[in-house]
């Protein structure tokens, strides 16, 4: 029984772990994820801080969110609280590797566009 | 009497032509502008800056806008596609819109990514504003051949997506084919423009080389605001007699003004009678490139890239290449394809974030888990009259056999320095040298990594030292405590994002 719940402890302490981080090839530091949702909350205490973020790639498909317009390139991660423009390199490999939905990790500078829309200029993405 | 009556006739005809000469204006100036997407903000700004000027009766600014719901609400918020002769002052609302297209109806919902839109809106502004000189300009999203695969729709992508029409997009060989119905059916286009990222692709232009005269397009990501349709179309009204050649060098002049130097943006024009000769210049450097994968590796790792990372610049690529390469052939080829390529680019800007930028990319990923299988010649025509597919497949498929030298099985190397291990190899990028105290190397023990300019020799000086992937330093003296044998072998990366290619496995013991 106490085998089994030391299991389940260690089960979900896995899950948590696994999804709450990710290693970097490059660094040895676990990276923390911002929640989408933070960013919105509070826009000014992110406003140029590097970040990273972890959600799913949505192309163009911003869904109404406003489009900061930095370029027409310029593509949405949306993770469970909430969704951002990104702008800067695509994902490696997009349209085979990276596909609509597919999970990444960005990170990046959080900057405001002249209409005071807030984005994430890339400085790398990890696929996860 | 025969003689009046024949002068009265050609009076009459000529009478009767010249109304219809004088109202051919000298250019029509369509733009497809496909805002049934997020950019439909950037569409509403265009469109006002091409009022800011407006037609006149020497250019006709025709416009064909799709909305969406749900992006921008100005203008009536209307989300049907509506058409527009563009005059000064006018804003893009459906009660300035024409009200009949030709069938007895006005605006109406249409999917932006149909080719037979396209022919549609062009066949609609051809006849009714009839003109010396035409323009096409496409206007939207682009990702040059191919930028993004939805699974629905396994083909390749090109410009101009329609998100409530389930985010169709006009593929490249659909381009085409309106572009060939319009030539057909009509005229050819004077001047096809690419209003749109990452669509200055050798590519690209190649796909219709024969349809239009002039390609104005941008190698790398547009601003939002894309192409300052103010200042060109003031430019055009000014001297309307100018050629499509002329055009595309304005297009390219202003739009580099407007972004200035300090930019990570591009702009160019292309010749189109050209791209026969870079198609075949490109094709004699693919068939040349089949030796020197290190030097291939270093040129491509040198060139310009832009957003889309499997895009850079052929002029830039081929000039790394003749600097160099030690092969004649390639050296030769690659200078080939610069001059087919300065003899293409009517005009170019880049701004100083792309410095090395010269007017066309080129499709080139630097590694096989990024190459797209659809990148064949039964999808667009640049692979199917050339080497480059061949060219790219062998370059991933090319591996590099490193040989090892010493030390050999059952060496015994002294306790202290020096300990020498050399290597042969052709190609290769980067090196680890990685020991482990096992042949299977699952322990994970240190590695050095050795680049390309030190290649072949490592000798340590400090007690076989190695510096692990992750900067721990380890003793390889420990490792024999295990079991005496100490395995090595070499890893080598034919680029800098390639996998490892192990080299066979040795053994040696300290004492």
């Amino acid at each position: 029984m106490i085998n089994k719940k030391f299991t389940l402890i260690f089960m979900i302490l896995t899950i948590l772990i696994s999804c709450g981080r990710v290693q970097s090839n490059e660094q040895d530091a676990p990276l923390e994820y911002t929640p989408i949702g933070e960013i919105w909350k509070d826009i000014q205490k992110y406003e140029n801080e590097v970040i990273t973020v972890c959600g799913r790639y949505r192309g163009w498909q911003g869904g109404g969110l406003k489009n900061p317009l930095i370029t027409r390139s310029d593509w949405v991660v949306k993770d469970s609280t909430g969704a951002i423009y990104v702008t800067g390199k695509f994902p490696a490999g997009l349209g085979k590797n990276v596909t609509l939905g597919t999970e990444i990790v960005v990170k990046g500078q959080l900057l405001l566009s002249k209409d005071k829309a807030p984005y994430i200029k890339v400085k790398k993405i990890i696929l996860k | 009497m025969k003689r009046i009556l024949s002068v009265l006739f050609y009076l009459l005809a000529f009478g009767l032509f010249l109304p219809q000469y004088a109202k051919c204006a000298d250019w029509t100036f369509m733009v497809y502008l496909d805002g049934d997407n997020n950019l439909e903000d950037a569409g509403i700004d265009d469109f006002l800056e091409m009022s800011s000027v407006g037609s006149d009766s020497n250019v006709n600014i025709v416009v064909q806008f799709d909305r969406i719901p749900g992006e921008d609400s100005s203008f009536d918020n209307w989300t049907d596609c509506q058409r527009f002769l563009v005059t000064a002052g006018m804003t893009p609302t459906v009660a300035n819109a024409i009200s009949d297209w030709g069938d007895g109806t006005g605006g109406r919902e249409v999917n932006m990514a149909d080719p037979q839109t396209l022919i549609d809106f062009i066949k609609w502004s051809m006849d009714n504003y009839p003109a010396r000189n035409y323009a096409v300009i496409l206007w939207n999203h682009g990702g040059g051949w191919r930028v993004e695969y939805v699974p629905e729709r396994p083909i390749l992508r090109a410009v101009c997506w329609d998100d409530t029409s389930g985010g169709d997009s006009l593929y490249m060989s659909e381009v085409k084919s309106a572009l060939n119905t319009i030539k057909t059916e009509r005229q050819q286009v004077d001047l096809a423009g690419f209003d749109a990222c990452l669509m200055s692709m050798t590519e690209v232009a190649y796909e219709i080389k024969d349809l239009a005269n002039v390609m104005v397009a941008s190698e790398a990501s547009e601003p939002g605001d894309g192409w300052p349709y103010d200042t060109i179309i003031e430019d055009l009204s000014a001297l309307p007699t100018m050629s499509a050649t002329d055009l595309g060098a304005t297009i390219v002049n202003r739009y580099g003004e407007s972004y200035g130097s300090a930019s990570e943006t591009t702009q160019s024009a292309i010749d189109l009678s050209i791209m026969d000769t870079i198609a075949s210049c490109v094709n004699d450097l693919a068939a040349a490139m089949d030796s020197n994968k290190s030097e291939i590796t270093a040129a491509r790792a040198g060139s310009q890239e832009y957003n889309c990372p499997e895009n850079i610049d052929l002029y830039h690529f081929a000039d790394l290449l003749y600097i160099e390469s030690s092969d004649p052939d390639i050296q030769t080829t690659a200078f080939d394809v610069m001059t087919a390529v300065e003899s293409a680019v009517i005009a170019e800007y880049h701004g100083t974030w792309l410095p090395n930028s010269h007017g066309l990319a080129i499709y080139f990923p630097e590694t096989e888990t990024g190459f797209d299988s659809d990148y064949n010649g039964s999808i667009i025509d640049f692979p199917a009259d050339t080497q480059w597919d061949e060219f790219l497949s062998w370059y991933y498929s090319a591996t590099d056999e490193i040989t090892l030298l010493t030390p050999d099985n059952g060496a015994v190397l002294p306790e202290s320095p020096p300990a020498t291990f050399a290597w042969e190899a052709d190609s290769t990028y980067r090196f680890k040298l990685e020991f482990s105290p096992t042949s299977s190397f699952v322990f994970g023990f240190p590695t050095l990594t050795v680049p390309r300019q030190s290649l072949m020799t490592y000798t340590s000086t400090d007690a076989i030292q190695v510096d692990a992937w992750q900067r721990i330093w380890k003793i390889i003296k420990r490792m024999e405590q295990i079991n005496g044998i100490i395995y090595w072998r070499v890893l080598g990366k034919p680029g800098p994002t390639a996998p490892e290619e192990p080299s066979e496995i040795r053994n040696f013991m300290i004492q």
